[in-house]
């Protein structure tokens, strides 16, 4: 296949859904309104309190929790002895819930959140051709392996593509690629979005278990980070 | 290869202890508790008898070879943070795994039951999933000669037992050491851990091999974080250099926590006004505690032999130092002055043992010699495969002694042993490096870490940065990764630390296989100095 090297920098990406899941999954693993409350976490408003009501992402973006979903049900409970039910994290870019342990819930005056092993985020109608088609020059990414968390006061963590990697020119997929070293957030990441297609539920595990039921699109996003170089095939 | 999620879910660890285990492996496999009558008769010793009932059955059968391996298994972790205890965490398992050679195939097969019929019967299926495995036979395994060791028993370093050690001293120990961090003005929270893992194993086979051995793995886990009064920053700092080790609870009170908690609170403080690093490359002094984990993932897991050879392909992924028959005497991986020690001896190191689980004495072994790989790590399966290479070195064709399983139930393979650099001749330490430095950054602790499939490009984080300037520290930086490109990085040192600066840390929890195993193992080294590193700033804005 021969890939060839091309020189790492801010890139117009397009995630397959199992990358974009990937990074999906580490936004909703930070999403503890206690950390947000304690003022360790991405959720931790400047002065104070939590970043529920304020617009965190593009407004195309919607992430919910859904164990009723039939596409991918959840847990009948949760970790804390709750019936799962659904609850909406993101709606249209905007904060709505983090997630409230019943300690936690009690102390501050809310609601118990849930996430019942779920997760979906809304999409649009465009195919991966579509995507594709729409680039002039980007990178189309299948997967991200060995993702671990670099700093948590932005949810930046650090991976390489894997599985395939690939140079779009003009429209086109042209030729496989070396695979890049990553340093990105799914916040910066949701906030560069172009488009979107169409949801597909995907494993995105790196142990190769089923892991979290998860539903998620496509994306196309701009200025996305490779910071190095691998030469690993 | 880690899986925190994983380790957390089996483990039964609560996620408010997710803080403080964000940079490690993990995954978890606690088996069924025991079966009343089976745990006394493996306390009355009938173990032994029973082993031999194993071996018997599967005489007769077509074995040319078995072994069997009874085991208890016992975890035991406490969490805390500030001034709560979050979670108490036991595991206890036991029973026996029988594993047979038929035909030059393997067959595994376990039971809870330390009951005759259950051995029996798991011999026989045993050696039935042996000889259905025929049909996928590649070649036929073959072992490498080992010694028979008619009656070997064998203790870990460990003076007392920390299952032992009543809850109340551990939980006393944590919430003092939290409460001295808590004293440090910008420091909020603490988060701390003890695990303690206890394992009791008899292992014999048909060679004629019958040990038993105990050994004990204490970590204590401490983090304190401090936060900005208006919430726009927080860092945190984890006691890294109380390294997990192959020891008791005497260790962990060796390890000072309550005496090192507040200097832990004041740098996670320290870091709130720390200069954020400017993107560049830089001279790095690396401290051993920052330098062991690019140990085990630039050298311990690329010359795993299976990996070597392609088996971990779905998974951790292979290694670039293959095919053996390119590299091995000829492959420069570092400078002359890089000895890279395999072992399973170092007192109080996390994968040393008397017997590994093929019933071999593990052996010290050179991995790289003078910057030039000189082997890999072996089963008995495994050393045939490089005999070649060992008929040319004019030394005999030994297993290192890397089987082990995780459980009783749990089929063994190669893990890493202890895989070490080796001291330089002169006696220099972490200072004199610094000193001997013009522009640099020093660093010390683990932090971030990740590594592609075959080993090739990594990034590492620590616990604190320093700036080097003229021979001298210039104050703390934040913000700090380093990217690797492994045989570069390697060949980029040029001076080491001499056996007084000598260190052990290591990994707990490290991953690897489908089904996932985990294992523990040390890395010793010592500060080193590498030169024009790629380091960037993970400080990111947007």
């Amino acid at each position: 296949m021969n890939p060839v090297a091309v020189e790492p920098g801010r890139y117009t990406v397009i995630l397959e859904a199992t990358a974009v899941a990937n990074l999906v999954q580490g936004l909703s693993r930070a999403m503890s309104a206690r950390n947000a409350d304690e003022g360790r976490s991405f959720f931790s408003r400047q002065g104070g309190g939590n970043k529920v009501g304020m617009k965190v992402v593009d407004e195309r973006v919607t992430l919910v929790s859904d164990p009723f979903d039939p596409a991918c049900p959840g847990d009948a409970f949760d970790g804390d002895g709750l019936p799962a039910r659904k609850t909406t994290w993101i709606e249209n870019g905007v904060m709505k819930n983090l997630a409230y342990d019943r300690w936690w819930a009690q102390k501050q005056g809310r609601e118990p959140s849930s996430t019942a092993g779920t997760l979906r985020m809304l999409g649009g109608d465009a195919s991966m051709d579509d995507l594709i088609a729409s680039t002039e020059r980007g990178i189309l990414v299948t997967r991200f392996w060995y993702i671990r968390p670099v700093d948590q006061r932005t949810i930046l963590s650090t991976g390489l593509t894997r599985d395939g990697t690939f140079l779009i020119e003009n429209g086109k997929v042209t030729r496989p690629i070396k695979n890049f070293r990553y340093n990105e957030s799914p916040v910066f990441m949701l906030n560069n979005l172009e488009a979107m297609g169409r949801p597909v539920r995907v494993s995105a595990t790196e142990s190769g278990g089923p892991g979290t039921a998860i539903i998620v699109p496509p994306i196309k996003v701009r200025d996305f980070s490779f910071t190095s170089l691998s030469d690993a095939v | 290869m880690i899986d925190r999620r994983e380790f957390l879910r089996r483990g039964g660890v609560s996620a408010a202890a997710l803080a403080v285990m964000s940079a490690r492996p993990g995954q978890l496999h606690a088996g069924p508790v025991p079966e009343a009558a089976s745990l006394a008769r493996f306390q009355e010793g009938a173990s032994k008898e029973l082993l031999m009932v194993a071996l018997d059955a599967t005489k007769g059968a077509g074995a040319s070879y078995a072994d069997a391996r009874i085991g208890r298994y016992r975890q035991n972790f406490v969490v805390t943070r500030e001034q709560q205890i979050i979670n108490v965490v036991d595991t206890d398992t036991l029973g026996c795994g029988v594993r047979v050679l038929v035909d030059g195939c393997w067959g595994f097969a376990g039971t809870r039951l330390l009951t005759r019929d259950a051995i029996v019967g798991a011999a026989r299926e045993a050696t039935a999933i042996a000889k259905a495995n025929r049909i996928a036979r590649d070649r036929p395994v073959e072992l490498a000669a080992a010694p028979a060791v008619p009656n070997g028993v064998w203790k870990g370093a460990f003076k007392t037992d920390p299952l032992e050690v009543p809850l109340e001293q551990k939980v006393d120990l944590l919430l003092k050491a939290n409460a001295e961090a808590l004293k440090v003005k910008g420091v909020r929270f603490v988060n701390s851990v003890l695990f303690f893992v206890k394992q009791d194993r008899l292992f014999a086979n048909t060679d004629g091999t019958l040990t038993d051995q105990v050994f004990v793995r204490s970590w204590p886990m401490f983090t304190a974080t401090a936060v900005a009064p208006d919430f726009s920053d927080f860092q945190s700092r984890q006691g890294v250099e109380a390294a997990p080790m192959g020891r008791g609870w005497e260790y962990v009170l060796d390890c000072d926590l309550v005496g090192n908690a507040r200097r832990w609170g004041e740098e996670a403080a320290q870091k709130l006004t720390a200069r954020p690093v400017e993107v560049g490359k830089y001279d790095l002094v690396l401290d051993p505690s920052n330098l062991w984990l690019t140990i085990h993932e630039s050298i311990g897991h690329p010359t795993e032999l299976d990996r070597a050879l392609g088996y971990e392909a779905n998974y951790a992924g292979t290694s670039f130092v293959a095919p053996p028959q390119s590299k091995l005497g000829s492959f420069r991986y570092g400078p002359e002055i890089m000895n890279i020690q395999g072992d399973r001896s170092q007192e109080g190191a996390l994968s040393t043992i008397g017997w590994d689980d093929d019933g071999v004495v593990p052996d010290d072994f050179m991995i790289i010699k003078n910057g030039v790989v000189n082997d890999y790590q072996t089963t008995r399966e495994q050393a045939p495969w490089l005999k070649w290479w060992y008929d040319r070195q004019g030394v005999p064709t030994r297993s290192h002694g890397c089987a082990y399983a995780d459980n009783w139930g749990s089929v063994s393979f190669q893990r890493m042993p202890n895989v070490s650099l080796l001291p330089g001749a002169r006696e220099q330490g972490f200072d004199d490096l610094i000193a001997a430095t013009d522009r640099g950054i020093a660093i010390i602790g683990d932090g971030s870490f990740s590594i592609d499939q075959q080993r090739y490009n990594a990034q590492f984080g620590g616990q604190v940065y320093y700036e080097i300037k003229g021979g001298k520290i210039a104050g703390m930086l934040k913000d700090v990764a380093y990217q690797i490109r492994t045989p570069d990085f390697w060949n980029s040192m040029d001076m080491i630390g001499g056996k007084r600066s000598y260190r052990l840390n290591g990994s707990f929890f490290d991953g690897k296989g489908q089904p996932g195993q985990s294992n523990a193992v040390s890395h010793g080294c010592v500060p080193s100095r590498f030169r024009n590193v790629s380091v960037i700033n993970t400080g990111r804005k947007g």
